[in-house]
């Protein structure tokens, strides 16, 4: 038998010369990335709060470690990454917009730029007394208006200041 | 920073920040930036034809039909050198085939092309872009008549005739429209004597 038209073209969009099936690996990735953004993104539910107490923690990593977790679960740490880490397509592709700063980790998650201010300034993170914490931990609220706070191991060199900036 | 509302997640493919699997599908497939479209395959599954008209279709614009060209190149030994380019469009019985159906709708003037063109540019100007659909579902179901003579005259033997080709397409169109579109309630004889004006009740 010969094969006329391969898969990869076959799976193409009917607009690009394939006859738009699905790719059922990557379209499994993406329905499992969902499941994965509504543990991150909702507030909570009954739902949530199950899956959480049966699992440790919404973004993946556990007290137990992922071995012994349900083939979905570790499914989706697989596709979707686990606890902070920045990398992978769905981690690119997610960021924060802060609010009252509850949720976001300072140098962690991304939300200023396209990169965690962890990852783009190392050698302050290094140096940083407030690794882990939540940007509403960083400074405080004073009539109104918020004033950054940050903390830092050592009095720093005149260069590293002007990076803050 | 804000105290009165939540710190939220954004996904950063969509303008709102809101997550869609499509999105998420098309960034595992890479199909963000638009690469290969080619406007005749938009322009193929629009065209008003039955699904078995319409791959034999897709599958010449793609060269994947397995014309002698196309079996030389994948080992099998057969003894002439034609191409679908040949077959449908340059080869003398083709070329009547065209001009009988331009005929047919009252127009003079067939040139030859490349294929894709020549699927593009098989369009009435009177019509409207619904109408052209159903146009060019004639052209597919030409591009089906023709295989299937040529399947015809190669297995079985004869003589290729661009009238029963012709004959063969229109009748093949009639019975999609009769089936498929809404108010198409002419005989067969009348599609093939005012062809325009079955053509208009397409709205």
């Amino acid at each position: 038998m010969i094969v006329w038209v391969s898969l990869e073209n076959v799976c193409k969009p009917c607009e690009e010369g394939g006859l738009g099936v699905k790719e059922t690996r990557n379209f499994n990735s993406a329905l499992l990335a969902k499941w994965k953004w509504r543990l991150l993104s909702e507030a909570g539910g009954k739902w949530k709060e199950i899956l959480i107490s049966i699992y440790g923690s919404e973004t993946g990593r556990s007290h137990v470690g992922l071995k012994y977790q349900s083939w979905w679960w570790r499914d989706l740490a697989k596709v979707c990454g686990e606890g902070d880490q920045e990398e992978g397509w769905f981690r690119k592709d997610i960021g924060w917009k802060v609010g009252d700063g509850s949720r976001v980790k300072l140098w962690e998650y991304v939300w200023l730029q396209s990169s965690s201010l962890k990852s783009m300034f190392s050698r302050l993170y290094s140096l940083s007394l407030d690794q882990g914490k939540r940007v509403g931990e960083v400074g405080t609220w004073e009539e109104g208006r918020w004033r950054f706070q940050p903390n830092w191991r050592r009095e720093r060199f005149e260069w590293e200041s002007k990076m803050e900036k | 920073m804000c105290q009165e509302i939540q710190d939220r997640l954004v996904w950063r493919e969509d303008p709102k920040g809101a997550f869609s699997v499509k999105s998420a599908y098309q960034i595992l497939t890479k199909r963000i930036t638009i690469g290969s479209l080619d406007s005749a395959y938009g322009v193929l599954w629009q065209a008003k034809a039955m699904p078995k008209a319409l791959i034999t279709a897709w599958r010449v614009l793609l060269d994947r039909l397995s014309t002698n060209a196309n079996l030389i190149r994948r080992g099998v030994p057969v003894d002439s050198q034609e191409t679908s380019q040949h077959l449908f469009i340059d080869c003398a019985v083709a070329q009547r085939v065209w001009s009988g159906c331009y005929h047919w709708v009252g127009i003079v003037g067939v040139q030859s092309m490349e294929i894709r063109n020549h699927l593009e540019n098989f369009y009435l100007i009177h019509l409207s872009s619904k109408q052209n659909q159903v146009w060019r579902g004639v052209w597919v179901v030409i591009i089906r008549s023709i295989w299937e003579q040529r399947n015809q005259v190669v297995f079985k033997g004869g003589v290729p005739d661009p009238k029963e080709i012709l004959q063969n397409a229109q009748l093949l169109s009639w019975l999609w429209l009769k089936y498929k579109a809404i108010g198409f309630v002419y005989t067969f004889s009348y599609w093939i004597l005012n062809p325009n004006k079955c053509i208009l009740v397409v709205l």
